[in-house]
């Protein structure tokens, strides 16, 4: 195959045009990774922050403290790899919040507003990882979010197991952005 | 799950189970069979070779990552669920992948 004159230079004037196309494309999908990865990561340190107040709080049982530990310890690790992950993006890493400014956490009180809350937070995490999934193009993060996602559902089920409630409720746990 | 990654991949994928290599393995790996030229062969590999968990590192089609993702999020919960009817940690690991990869220090 042979391409005239006329063809040739009209594909060289033309390769600026798509490689800048290309560029654009790609600065949208970091973009997009960018802020999937930093919603996750506010949810981590989030949880971080407000487990740590429940389980300090003296006003659950023996058990659901030490449970209330290990998903605070969790979450962190979680938040840590994020928190690489961001970097890895050249992308800056927000801090974790006050106790005073995580909305719900003053109104738990006993274990089982703790429990509600503590639902309704992984809940938003595991959507947030979900929404991210699609966004990320690093293999790695993207195999990390999704383990990290699978153990905030498995705290899930814990969590729902403490409030009576059916453990898996769904074929498709896709968590919840209330 | 079945009819919905076949939904997902149109009619370029049509699942069979193997009911003797999963004996024979212990596990419920399936295969997709009857392959066609629509470009999609790559993630038929994927998701046939390995377990969901890496298939979503490795997914280009985009709600097919996500629908395994969400898929790897409830077997993680049943998991869950059969650990702790054993009387075993419910949540043993923060990651349910394992590990994740250490940057290179080298």
């Amino acid at each position: 195959m042979s391409l005239t004159r006329r063809q040739a230079i009209a594909a060289v004037a033309a390769a600026p045009l798509l490689l800048a196309a290309d560029a654009s494309a790609d600065d949208a999908r970091h973009a997009q990774a960018v802020a999937a990865l930093t919603q996750s990561l506010e949810l981590e340190q989030t949880a971080v922050v407000a487990y740590e107040a429940i389980a300090n709080s003296g006003r659950l049982g023996l058990r659901p403290t030490a449970l209330f530990r290990q998903f605070r310890a969790q979450d962190g690790v979680h938040a840590q790899q994020l928190v690489m992950g961001l970097q890895q993006l050249g992308a800056k890493t927000t801090i974790p919040p006050r106790r005073a400014a995580i909305p719900g956490l003053a109104q738990v009180r006993d274990e089982r507003s703790a429990v509600a809350f503590a639902v309704v937070l992984e809940q938003r995490t595991i959507a947030a990882y979900l929404a991210a999934v699609p966004a990320l193009t690093d293999v790695n993060v993207r195999r990390t979010s999704v383990g990290a996602m699978g153990t905030d559902a498995q705290q899930l089920v814990v969590l729902r197991q403490l409030a009576h409630e059916n453990p898996v409720p769904t074929p498709f746990e896709r968590g919840s952005h209330r | 799950m079945r009819r919905l990654v076949e939904e997902r991949l149109g009619e370029c994928a049509q699942i069979e189970t193997r009911p003797a290599d999963d004996q024979r393995r212990g596990s419920r790996r399936a295969r997709l069979i009857d392959p066609h030229p629509c470009g999609l062969r790559p993630e038929r590999r994927r998701i046939s070779r390995r377990r969901p968990a890496d298939a979503v590192g490795k997914l280009a089609t985009l709600p097919l990552r996500t629908l395994v993702a969400s898929i790897v999020s409830t077997e993680s919960q049943h998991m869950s669920v059969v650990l702790g009817d054993l009387g075993r940690p419910q949540v043993p690991q923060p990651f349910v992948t394992g590990p994740p990869p250490q940057p290179d220090t080298s």
